[in-house]
């Protein structure tokens, strides 16, 4: 026979409780013992009950879940602590895991994630709302890759790069080359074509990297 | 003695004194005779020499003096200078070449005294004993010097004779000396006179001959005397030719009723007349004269010659008339002016003026010129402009414009020109004026003035109306921000908690109604509904919430949401950013430049199909700058002009210009669009150590 899991809930939106019990309790292994709207009365009915997880949220009226997470750890850390939030920014993320939450969820997707979230607890590993998981991925992208082509470029086209990277428009670099418009364009698309460079920003490095900027 | 013996010695003596007398009476009568043949054969003489020696031969005959001389007196330097002599040898005539009244020769004394000197004995004679040596030479031992008087009493000369004896004339010869001397004076006067005559005739010819003009002389009734030969050339005529013509023939028929009139005129009252006529050249040619007609009149009175002289004027007839039509020219010019024109003198008088002027001052031209500008301007309008003419007298150029209260026509707004009239030796002897009428110009200006002042009332009412417009939207920019992050926080905190708890209840109910498939399909359509409700309610509030702007600053805020915005949809987004992370601005700024960031990329997710999206951030000491640039399909760059441009542009320039910043947009078809925001920064939007 399966331990039943003890689950205490803190939020302070008695709808979304009433929907969390509801989920949880259509699983015959779960059970919802307690639950409460304010940290202070959470943190000392957890101490109490002695629940193997919480469910938490982060922002109350007068309360701040990561405080309350913190608590919990910091009293029991054997009891593990779900964060369930509308805040989709890594720094609550942040906040959250540096206050030792097991996962976090976010609320919109409660109803999928909330299940596994809570059995993955359990097992004492570690859940993330998938949207927060994209989140955290762009974050650790590598750094943009700068060209490192070697092509012999005009000295218009040298130009041409120079001022953008330094912030012109086309009109104004049109005017302080003493060319038109549509010549600074096309001066910049073969340039970069040469130089497999595909955005300003890229332009921007590439002329740091070539000590341009500091000419000007 | 017997009485018969007296009375024949008696009669005796007295037959002898009747024959002496009757002697002496011949004698007399002899020398009268001689006298009068003397008189009557000076007269006929008209030469002064022949005269002088003829009269000296009977003057020593007279005397019976054995020589003797005439001098005649030089009046300008008082000496008596011999001019006839007979009997002396050179050296007596060297000495007495020339004899002052000083010297004490006879002649000297009777010219020093106006009286007859006889020295009887020149050895006994006491003033004489210089002269002796020379009166021993010549040898003559009396002398005596008789003054020649002219009719008006003026000294003319001295007749003097010389005896071998000491000697005295006899009365009665000096009587008939002083009878000869008188006839002799006439006799130089009348050759002087004829001299004089000779002398004048000598010089009319003289000038006839040489003068240009042309002379002639005529008798009372106009027949030809004389025409000197310049006349004679002109009409081609000899004398004899002029004789023969008639006067009227020589001038112009149009000159010739006046010079009729002008020549009965001139016969009848006998006074002299000037007239200018044409006159017939010898080939045809008509030339212009002046000339002259004046009588020559006897004692009496009546005319008995005429005196014509003609002097060539026909070039200054031409001068004249060349003069007059550049006079006429320039009187047109002047008149014809629109700036009034005058010349005054150094005592404030008209010299020259124009009709222009006249306009001006009010007062008829023939009123200004020759009168004073007292009476012109009157008094007040002189001392308004005194100072000004005063510096020209002083020799300066002097502008000025000022209104000028004439007399006549009233205040008078004008813009003046005084420029010194100098003379030749360089004095300032008056200035003239360029005066121009400036009322109506004035009157312009002021037009103009006035409208521009309302012009830049109305602007500044304008400007003002914009700047409390500005600071409201400022303030509406504040406010909306602060309501977008209530209503984020609304949406985020109670609408989006409701939400996640009514898909909660609804997944319960999931597996009941499965096996009823027509509720379960209407239960799934509204499980879509709310899911697509929740994920819209999440964007929304993720939009409307700058989720770091206050704490973090403009840098990272941005940078978290193009990373959010990139992780959101799938589309490379590359944020660069320059400049000091920690640098903070006005909130407006930090808001504008986020929410135009912001709108332009939605824009790009919306329309651009982009797949390289670049965000450029910069801080320079004087202003910040945004670039959002995509490689997508980009749009004609003359739908940017419009109002209605379907991207929200004008929307995003409206907020770049709350904070007097600058939105350019640039676009091509298939080359992507890129977005500039440009926000000024005042000095004390700038960071500390940075100027």
């Amino acid at each position: 026979m399966k331990k039943t899991l003890r689950i205490y809930l803190v939020d302070d939106h008695p709808i979304v409780r009433q929907g969390l019990r509801m989920v949880i309790e259509k699983q015959k292994d779960m059970r919802v013992i307690g639950e409460s709207g304010d940290v202070t009365t959470a943190t000392a009915q957890i101490a109490e009950l002695q629940p193997d997880v919480v469910v938490m949220d982060l922002r109350f009226p007068n309360g701040d879940g990561i405080q309350a997470t913190e608590a919990v750890k910091r009293n029991a850390p054997h009891i593990q602590v779900l964060v369930l939030t509308q805040n989709d920014d890594l720094d609550s993320l942040q906040q959250a895991i540096a206050a030792g939450a097991s996962g976090y969820l976010l609320k919109l997707s409660a109803v999928e994630s909330l299940i596994p979230a809570l059995r993955a607890a359990a097992a004492g590993s570690l859940y993330f709302d998938p949207q927060i998981k994209a989140l955290v991925t762009s974050t650790f992208q590598p750094p943009p890759n700068v060209s490192q082509k070697q092509v012999e470029l005009s000295g218009r086209e040298k130009d041409v790069l120079r001022l953008l990277a330094q912030g012109l428009s086309y009109k104004e670099i049109a005017a302080e080359l003493d060319i038109g418009v549509k010549t600074v364009e096309s001066y910049r698309y073969r340039a970069c074509e040469k130089l497999e460079l595909r955005s300003r920003s890229a332009i921007i490095r590439y002329a740091g990297q070539h000590g341009w900027l500091h000419d000007a | 003695m017997n009485q018969t013996t007296y009375k024949s010695a008696v009669t005796a003596d007295a037959a002898a004194a009747l024959r002496a007398s009757e002697a002496r009476l011949a004698a007399e009568a002899a020398a009268l005779t001689r006298l009068n043949q003397a008189s009557s054969h000076l007269w006929r003489i008209q030469n002064l020499r022949d005269g002088l020696d003829e009269m000296l031969a009977v003057t020593i005959e007279l005397l019976g003096a054995d020589k003797g001389n005439i001098q005649l007196l030089e009046a300008e330097r008082e000496v008596l200078v011999i001019a006839a002599q007979r009997g002396f040898s050179q050296p007596f005539l060297d000495y007495f070449h020339e004899v002052s009244t000083q010297e004490n020769s006879a002649c000297g004394r009777a010219l020093r005294s106006g009286r007859r000197i006889i020295i009887e004995d020149v050895e006994t004679d006491e003033p004489y004993t210089l002269l002796r040596p020379v009166a021993r030479e010549a040898g003559y031992r009396a002398v005596q010097s008789t003054p020649l008087i002219g009719r008006d009493g003026v000294p003319l000369g001295m007749i003097s004779t010389h005896f071998r004896v000491p000697h005295r004339p006899i009365e009665h010869e000096l009587r008939l000396l002083d009878l000869y001397a008188r006839q002799a004076a006439d006799f130089i006067e009348r050759c002087r006179l004829d001299e004089a005559l000779r002398e004048s005739v000598a010089v009319f010819r003289a000038i006839g001959e040489t003068v240009p003009d042309f002379l002639w002389l005529s008798d009372a009734q106009g027949r030809p005397l004389y025409e000197n030969p310049a006349w004679c050339v002109y009409t081609g005529l000899t004398h004899e030719e002029f004789l023969q013509a008639s006067w009227e023939a020589l001038y112009h028929p149009d000159d010739l009723p006046a010079l009729q009139q002008l020549w009965a005129e001139a016969s009848q009252h006998g006074g002299t007349v000037q007239f200018e006529a044409r006159v017939r050249r010898h080939d045809g040619d008509w030339r212009w004269f002046a000339g002259q007609l004046a009588p020559i009149k006897d004692e009496a009175g009546v005319t008995i010659k005429w005196v014509g002289a003609q002097t060539d004027i026909q070039e200054r007839k031409r001068i004249e008339a060349a003069l007059k039509e550049r006079s006429d020219e320039l009187r047109q010019f002047l008149d014809t002016s629109a700036t009034g024109l005058t010349r005054l003198s150094r005592d404030l008088r008209y010299l020259a003026a124009n009709e222009a002027y006249a306009r001006i001052a009010g007062v008829p031209l023939d009123q200004i010129v020759g009168h004073s500008m007292a009476e012109v301007m009157g008094s007040t309008a002189i001392e308004t402009i005194r100072p000004y003419f005063e510096r020209a007298l002083r020799g300066e150029i002097v502008e000025y414009e000022a209104v000028v209260p004439f007399s006549v026509a009233g205040d008078q707004f004008l813009h003046v020109v005084y420029t010194p009239w100098r003379e030749s030796d360089g004095s300032v002897s008056g200035w003239v004026a360029s005066v121009t009428d400036i009322t109506a110009r004035k009157q312009a200006e002021a037009a103009l003035q006035s409208a521009y002042n309302e012009l830049a009332q109305s602007n500044a009412a304008l400007q003002a109306k914009e700047i409390e417009r500005r600071a409201l939207l400022r303030q509406l920019v504040t406010v909306q921000e602060n309501e977008r992050q209530r209503l984020s926080r609304e949406l985020h905190d109670q609408t989006g908690q409701h939400l996640a708890a009514l898909r909660m209840m609804l997944s319960i109910l999931n597996e009941p109604l499965q096996t009823q498939p027509e509720q379960f399909q209407v239960f799934t359509q509204i499980r879509q509904l709310t899911d697509k409700l929740g994920q819209d309610l999440h964007t929304l509030a993720w939009e409307l919430r700058p989720t770091r702007l206050q704490e973090a600053g403009l840098a990272v805020a941005l940078a978290q949401y193009v990373q959010e915005c990139s992780a959101r949809t799938s589309i490379a987004m590359d944020f660069h950013f320059k400049g000091d992370e920690q640098r903070r601005f006005p909130v407006l700024h930090e808001i504008i430049t986020y929410r135009v960031v912001q709108e332009a990329l939605t824009n790009v997710l919306k329309y651009a199909q982009a797949q390289q999206v670049s965000v450029v951030l910069e801080y320079f000491p004087d202003r910040l700058r945004a670039i959002v640039e995509d490689d997508g399909v980009g749009f004609a760059p003359e739908k940017l002009g419009t109002s209605d441009d379907g991207l929200g542009l004008r929307g995003m320039r409206e907020r770049a210009a709350l904070a007097d910043g600058k939105l350019e947009i640039e676009s091509s078809i298939g080359y992507g669009t890129t977005i500039y925001l440009t926000l000024p920064l005042t000095e004390n939007d700038r960071p500390e150590g940075v100027v």
